[in-house]
Parts: structure tokens; C-alpha cells; sequence
């Protein structure tokens, strides 16, 4: 399979295709063994480092310029160097390392630390959000998946409908918010 | 409702940068007058956070999936290698391949009754009347080249190396008369492997025949050559060889030359295929092709195989003879003829031929093929020069 036709699939919502480009692995590995690191760590950031891929690859101006072997080693060895040099204070893993560098590429900021807790409530919340909300959320803003696809998907009439569904499942998320978690977490 | 969902329409698209400049800086006007708006805007913003969050821990459930599965077939994978690397007692193997080196009008005519049986060979030398050394053995390639290599000191194992020039060999019937398994194949100079986990495939002209080694170091196992580490790992496609640059590793690997439990994972026999798209070489696990008993030799499809026992056995002064007409090629050894016969594997099970017809046709129908012995030296500047 190609580097294109794994990006395909990728956009196309399949995330078994994973499973081929975990053959680059090893490669991380020996190269965090090799630097102080154990496989562990090769995991925890060769993972990382495909969910930066695959958000990377689901960005519509995406080109694929390297080899993904390539893209993966060069994204494994800045994070593991920056996660060695990082001072041990701040400690972050690896993971929020990840989505710093995906928060800079989608221009939104990350937020300070004491906003992660409101986060993850709504993460929880998210998770009981119920069908077909979660996963027209899910499909659209993580799977980047298009309007029309989900419409196509769920039945919807058109991208238009599947739009506002859309809007109204984030609506009821909000409201599964209540305002005592806004105040306790924000501002 | 409907005012509510289309703030939540309205923030995303704030959010999303989609808003025209000048609605933007409106929003944002109205943001800093209304504190309520702008905590709408800080849930909201939170809340993509948050899909992403529930994203990568869903996308991290399938990864850690993913990798078990991957960790249990590397493992496996190499518990295989490490048995092929400590088995020992892999024979020693010589790959002829029978070239035509051809004499026209080969047999002379005062031949037939002289008890001297010795074929004279003449080098072709192109001329209107003799054919292509095509059209006169088919199966088999034109250009002289065959040849069997000791690799030296370095490596207790024979390599040997076959290459045939300007005639195109299916290599896939290549692999076939091995019966390895039937995989890739396609010629091509980048440097690339196919690993399954027993056999290691190389592809392409960059190699250095002289230093082909494979080296551990952790999990990890490299192809060693021209004073560069590749990364090998097992694939189901072919895979370009990626350079260890790591430098830690590559002291680690260097210092691994020949002692320790590390390395020396396959002791291959390069079996080299040349055509005009390029060079086509495998690294094969010895056993894999004289698998069985008591094999000495193999012949199929224009390759001769022979262990290195019967080389020496035949005493190295041996002719492999075509016979034209019926497209038959025959061990000669002193003054005897031996069939070599698809599918026998032993030299006894070589038959003498008596009949005396045949006998006479050898004097006047044959072509006697060259078996021109190289060194890799010679191979390798063969090469370089192309």
C-alpha cells in the first residue's frame, strides 16, 4: 500500500490502516532505545506521533512531502529530544507535547493548565452524549470527515441538514455543562 | 432554540477562523461588551479541545490494539531469525548457472572416432552464421557469465553468484525453481528489502558484494554494507532500506563486529540476476533451497544448483554439455555423460547415458556451456563499471 492510499483510507475514516503504518515502529524504537529511552517511551511517543500524523493528514492542504517512515522519525526524534531537555518540573507527557504541536499547526492556542479540567469534563460528558450526536461530533471535527459524508452516512436529506444536526448536538453537550463547572474552571 | 443554535453556528465559525474580517472584528467587539458571550466562546473553544481529547484517547485504544498485535508477530518474527542464526550446519551451496558460451560449429569432424571426447571451445565470436547464443539455448541466458565465488575469511560460507546479461528472466520463475515463496521481484537499483521473518530479499545495485552482513543491536537488526547501517524490519511489501544515523547505535553496532551473541543472523548465499532493467539479488537462507535430505544438486528452469560436496566430488574438472537436439543437458565428466534431469536431486540418481546415437550426437549436435568461476571482486567491479 502506498503512502497516498494510506492517507487515503485515513481520510476516509479508517483507522485500521494503522496497522500498516505501524511497521515503522521498530525504527522509532531502536531509535529511542538508542537514546535513553525504553520501549515504553518508543511507544508512548511513536503513538503520539500517529495521531499527529493522522491529524496532520486529515488537513485539506495536507501534501505529503516525505515518506511517512520518514514524516514519523522526524516528529519522534523532536519530541523525544524535547521531551529529554524538557525540564523535569513541567513534566509534560507526551501526549500534551502532541497536541501542542497540533494546537500550533490548527491555530488554536492551547490553554492554560487550569482549563484542562473543564476540558475533561466535557470529554465525560462527550462520551455520554449518546447516538448519532457523539459520532456525528466525532466524525466531523475529529475524523474531519465532510458534511456530505455524514449526511450520506446518517441518512440526512443533504450536508445542509447534516450541518445544523451537527450544531444541535454541540448545543446539548453545552447544556450538559453546568454553570457551576463554568465558574469552578473558568476565568 | 434556534437563537441559541445559531450562536453555536456563529461562535464555531469565529473559532474556525471562517468569519469574514470585518464580522470578526464585529464578534469580537461584541465578545469584550458581554461577558456572558465570552464564556460562551471559552465552553466552546473548550469543547473542540475536549472532541479532540476523546479523539486521541479513542484513536490511542486502537493504536494500543495496533501494537500488542504488532509486538506478538515481531516476536515471533524474531525467535524465528534468532534460530536460523544459532542453527549452524547450513550447507554450503554453489549456484551454477549454465551459460552458454557456444561453439558453433563446435564439434570438429575428426572427432567422432578419436577416444579424446574433449569438446574445444571456441569463444563466440559474432558472425553472420552462427546464431544467438538465444536461439541456440533458450532457457538460459547469452552472456557468458557464471560463476561461483569464495567470499573469503570473513565469512565461512560460499557465496555465489550468478549473473546473465541482455536476456530477460522472469524472476518470479527464478524464485519458483527454488520454491521459495513466490513474492516481489522487480528489478530496480534503489536499495530495498522484503523481510518476512525468515528470509531477507534485497533489492538493487547498490549493494557491496564484499560486506553484507546483518547485525543486531537491541531489537532492532541491520543490514550491514558499504560502511552504512539499514534498518530492517519485517515487512509485507518491499521497503526502502532507511540508514541508521542514530550514532549511538551505529557505535553500539560497529562494536558488535563478529563476536556476541549478535548478529550474524543469515550466512547468505547471494544468488544475483542481471537483466537489462537492472539487478535483481536475493540473500537466501541456505536451507531454504537444498532443503531436504540429501540434495546435491537442483536444475530447473536453466539454473543448475550444486552443493559444494558434489562440486569438489566432480572434481571441478566437469563440462556441462546442451544437447541441441533434445534440448538435454548432460554433466560430462571425464569421458562419461550424466543427464541432469528436472527434479533429481542426487548425483547417483544421474543417469549415464549409453545409448549410443546420443553418444555420437554429443560429437556433432552439442554446445558446451561455460562455467567461468569469479570472485566477487571481479563481480563487483562488473557492477560498478555498468
Amino acid at each position: 500500500m502506498s503512502d497516498e492510499e494510506i492517507i487515503n483510507k485515513l481520510r476516509q475514516g479508517d483507522q485500521q490502516v494503522f496497522a500498516k503504518i505501524y511497521d515503522h515502529f521498530p525504527m522509532i524504537c531502536s531509535m529511542i532505545i538508542s537514546n535513553s529511552g525504553n520501549e515504553d517511551d518508543a511507544k508512548d511517543i511513536f503513538q503520539n506521533a500517529l495521531i499527529v500524523f493522522y491529524k496532520k493528514a486529515l488537513q485539506p492542504e495536507f501534501k505529503l512531502t516525505a515518506k511517512i517512515g520518514t514524516y514519523l522519525y522526524s516528529v519522534c526524534h523532536k519530541m523525544w529530544l524535547k521531551k529529554l531537555t524538557r525540564d523535569p518540573l513541567v513534566n509534560m507527557t507526551s501526549l500534551e507535547l502532541a497536541q501542542e504541536i497540533i494546537s500550533r499547526d490548527q491555530g488554536f492556542e492551547l490553554k492554560s493548565k487550569s482549563q484542562i479540567p473543564l476540558r475533561e469534563f466535557i470529554a465525560e460528558k462527550l462520551k455520554t452524549l449518546g447516538e448519532p450526536c457523539k459520532s456525528i461530533i466525532m466524525m466531523h471535527e475529529y475524523e474531519k470527515r465532510s458534511m456530505e459524508e455524514i449526511a450520506t452516512h446518517f441518512e440526512y436529506a443533504n450536508a445542509k441538514t447534516a450541518r445544523q444536526q451537527k450544531y444541535k448536538c454541540l448545543l446539548r453537550l453545552k447544556k450538559l455543562i453546568p454553570a457551576t463547572a463554568k465558574s469552578t474552571y473558568l476565568g | 432554540m434556534k437563537d441559541e443554535l445559531e450562536q453555536i453556528a456563529l461562535i464555531e465559525q469565529y473559532l474556525k477562523e471562517e468569519l469574514y474580517p470585518s464580522d470578526k472584528r464585529a464578534f469580537e467587539n461584541q465578545i469584550e461588551q458581554d461577558p456572558g458571550l465570552a464564556e460562551d466562546v471559552a465552553i466552546q473553544r473548550e469543547m473542540y479541545m475536549a472532541i479532540q481529547n476523546v479523539g486521541d484517547a479513542e484513536l490511542q485504544n486502537q493504536l494500543d490494539a495496533i501494537h500488542n498485535n504488532f509486538e506478538a508477530r515481531r516476536s515471533k518474527g524474531v525467535s524465528r531469525i534468532r534460530k536460523f542464526g544459532y542453527g549452524g550446519g547450513i550447507v554450503v551451496f554453489l549456484i551454477l548457472t549454465v551459460v552458454v558460451m557456444y561453439f558453433g560449429d563446435v564439434v570438429p569432424k575428426k572427432a567422432p572416432h578419436s577416444n579424446d571426447h574433449k569438446i574445444t571451445h571456441h569463444q563466440l565470436d559474432h558472425t553472420d552464421t552462427i546464431p544467438t547464443p538465444r536461439e541456440v539455448a533458450t532457457p538460459i541466458s547469452s552472456e557468458p557469465t557464471h560463476l561461483l565465488e569464495d567470499t573469503g575469511a570473513s565469512n565461512s560460507v560460499k557465496r555465489s553468484i550468478n549473473t546473465e546479461e541482455n536476456v530477460v528472466i522472469d524472476s518470479h520463475k527464478v524464485l519458483h525453481s527454488f520454491d521459495l515463496p513466490v513474492s516481489i521481484a522487480t528489478p530496480q537499483h534503489t536499495p530495498s528489502y522484503y523481510f518476512d521473518g525468515e528470509t531477507l530479499w534485497l533489492y538493487g545495485v547498490e549493494f557491496d558484494l564484499r560486506q553484507i552482513e546483518i547485525r543486531k543491536h537491541q531489537t532492532a537488526m541491520y543490514l550491514f554494507n558499504k560502511n552504512k547501517y539499514y534498518l530492517i524490519e519485517k515487512t509485507d511489501s518491499k521497503h526502502p532500506l532507511t540508514q541508521a544515523k542514530n550514532m549511538r547505535a551505529l557505535e553500539t553496532l560497529s562494536r558488535a563486529t563478529g563476536t556476541g551473541p549478535s548478529i550474524k543472523v543469515m550466512k547468505p548465499s547471494i544468488y544475483i540476476h542481471h537483466d537489462p532493467n537492472g539487478l535483481v539479488f536475493h540473500v537466501i537462507e541456505v536451507e531454504d533451497i537444498l532443503d531436504e535430505r540429501n540434495t546435491q544438486y537442483k536444475f530447473r528452469n536453466g539454473e543448475l544448483i550444486i552443493t559444494e560436496n558434489l562440486f569438489k566430488k566432480l572434481g571441478e574438472h566437469f563440462d556441462i554439455i546442451h544437447l541441441e537436439e533434445y534440448d538435454r543437458y548432460y554433466i560430462k565428466v571425464k569421458k562419461n555423460y550424466y543427464l541432469i534431469e528436472e527434479g533429481a536431486h542426487n548425483f547417483t540418481e544421474l543417469t549415464k547415458e549409453t545409448n549410443p546415437e546420443i553418444m555420437a550426437l554429443f560429437k556433432t549436435n552439442s554446445t558446451q556451456l561455460q562455467l567461468r568461476y569469479l570472485t566477487l571482486e571481479d563481480i563487483y567491479n562488473q557492477y560498478e563499471s555498468n
